[in-house]
């Protein structure tokens, strides 16, 4: 069969189309493409079919996995597809692995160096109990988060566009540098041994809620990486979509009501913001995915992220 | 009822249009008089109660596009509208020792006359109005037809060719002016240690303020060459 690529302008990429099997799949066609550009390996390629000019449906994504064929409309032998190069990318594994190493690397210096009297702050000065859990505390979340990027999740996608890498990295390093700065400093006020302890306590058990919760998404996929979506059930999944979200966000809270900082309480709520958008994201593809038809159950009745509120 | 509503939209964004535009060709008028007669230590005492009046009204700009009363982009008037209340209140005003600086003079005046042009041509950035009766412009005008005359949108669109960078200079020559003194008072700051453990440095966060605007700077003006070049070749269809 041929296949005609064409960039989103309608230029053609390769004069006279791509020659494939009759039985291709579209993996093959971007191997085809890669090997005709040599620039554009296929976790950057995004094809798309064709819309009509004007219309304002959302372009059908090629699955790598199905074959041409049933992207053809009827007995047509020909299939045009639109290309967009999505940059270079780095897989997610690559990605989470240099976002969370900032903060494991970068908060225990504030605790352990003498780093403040680069701040104007000379002299000796008392650590509290808090502040050396606090940075045990954090620094065991953020080894978790990287074990559970190597041995736990099943990502949807393979890569991510390398330009996450800077902004995802700016956003942690900088907070957590931020953070680090405010709870190790030589002025810093404890607050109670009661307060801290119950806050330690309760993130913990967030912590380790959270990580059941991870063990339940990737049960939810297949080792060999096909990704898809399924409904989440179990343990809190069955009450709130995003489980894991909400035991990640009320895991910061705990390690807030320990540390009480404005600097962490900030923290907590712009990751509460950003986990809330990507989980109305979810929870409506998850209700469109699952509408009850054609043999698929009916997404059930399910909290967001945060009960009572959304 | 609809109907009721727009028009009463319309006559309180002419009202408000109105009202900002004789403030800052108050302070336009009073700039120049006092520079000329007085010297340019007392711009700022002639002009301050218009200034910070006309200048902290831009606040309801930001409200009217976030509620939609106008359509203009919140993103593009934030950052200018953010360093304009910083400067007049966050640095002239707070710190008093800035205020006889020539850079005052060279500030409010370009301010003034920027502000004077937008708000005569607004008209032209507004949607389709059904109701043309009246329109205000600068130079007492009458639109009947719907846009401000050509002449008035290539002035607003090219003079800030000037006006942006003796602006801009002005403002960030004022927070550098001001810096010893922000140090020096202390004021604005919050010191550790306290229950909430949090800092703040009202210097560093003008230092801050600076850098941004280095970047800041050529975006606003690359911006206002984007419109210009929009508006006038749309104009020129006409």
């Amino acid at each position: 069969m041929k296949v005609n690529v064409v960039t989103r302008s309608g230029r053609e990429l390769f004069k006279g189309g791509i020659e494939l099997n009759d039985s291709a799949t579209v993996a093959d066609l971007q191997e085809a493409i890669y090997k005709r550009t040599k620039k554009f390996c296929a976790s950057r390629q995004r094809l798309t079919l064709a819309v009509p000019p004007g219309s304002k449906e959302k372009p059908t994504v090629l699955s790598s996995k199905k074959s041409l064929k049933d992207y053809c409309d009827g007995n047509s032998n020909t299939i045009t597809v639109v290309f967009k190069d999505l940059g270079p990318q780095v897989s997610y594994r690559t990605l989470f692995f240099w976002e969370y190493l900032g903060p494991l690397i970068i908060y225990p210096i504030f605790y352990y160096f003498p780093v403040y009297q680069f701040f104007g702050y000379n002299g000796e000065y008392v650590k509290h109990p808090v502040q050396k859990y606090a940075c045990y505390y954090w620094c065991f979340h953020y080894f978790k988060r990287i074990m559970e990027t190597f041995f736990v999740h099943r990502f949807s996608h393979a890569t991510s566009p390398l330009s996450n890498v800077f902004r995802n990295c700016a956003y942690y390093w900088t907070f957590g540098a931020v953070i680090a700065y405010y709870v190790n400093h030589p002025l810093y006020t404890p607050v109670s041994e009661l307060q801290w302890k119950i806050g330690f306590g309760f993130g913990l058990l967030c912590q380790l809620a959270n990580f059941y919760c991870h063990i339940l998404l990737k049960n939810l996929r297949s080792p060999d990486g096909s990704g898809g979506y399924q409904i989440p059930r179990g343990f809190l999944f069955n009450i709130v979509t995003c489980a894991n979200y909400t035991t990640e966000i009320y895991q910061w809270i705990g390690f807030n009501i320990a540390t009480q900082t404005v600097a962490g309480y900030v923290f907590v709520v712009v990751a509460a913001g950003i986990m809330t958008n990507w989980a109305l994201a979810k929870h409506r593809r998850l209700k469109k995915l699952f509408d009850g038809k054609d043999g698929k159950p009916k997404y059930p009745r399910r909290w967001v992220i945060l009960p009572p509120f959304l | 009822m609809a109907g009721f509503l727009s028009l009463l939209k319309r006559v309180y964004l002419s009202i408000y249009n109105w009202a900002v535009f004789f403030g800052w060709a108050q302070v336009l008028y009073f700039a120049v008089k006092t520079l000329i007669e007085s010297g340019h230590e007392h711009v700022y005492n002639a002009v301050e109660k218009p200034l910070l009046l006309a200048q902290t009204a831009a606040v309801l700009e930001i409200i009217h596009g976030l509620i939609g009363l106008v359509r203009s982009p919140v993103s593009a008037t934030l950052p200018q509208i953010g360093s304009r209340l910083y400067v007049t209140w966050g640095i002239l005003y707070s710190f008093p020792e800035t205020q006889t600086h020539f850079l005052v003079s060279s500030l409010v005046i370009s301010w003034a006359i920027t502000e004077i042009k937008q708000y005569a041509c607004l008209r032209d950035d507004s949607e389709g109005y059904e109701w043309n009766i009246i329109r205000y412009s600068f130079f007492g005008v009458k639109e009947v037809f719907g846009s401000a005359p050509s002449w008035l949108q290539w002035l607003r669109y090219s003079t800030f060719f000037l006006l942006y960078p003796t602006g801009i200079s002005s403002e960030v020559g004022l927070i550098y002016i001001a810096l010893p003194y922000i140090k020096n008072s202390g004021k604005y700051c919050i010191r550790m240690p306290n229950k909430w453990n949090f800092s703040f440095d009202y210097y560093y966060a003008a230092l801050l303020v600076l850098a941004i605007y280095v970047p800041g700077s050529p975006h606003m003006y690359t911006y206002m060459l984007g419109q210009r070049k929009k508006v006038l070749s749309k104009s020129k269809r006409e």
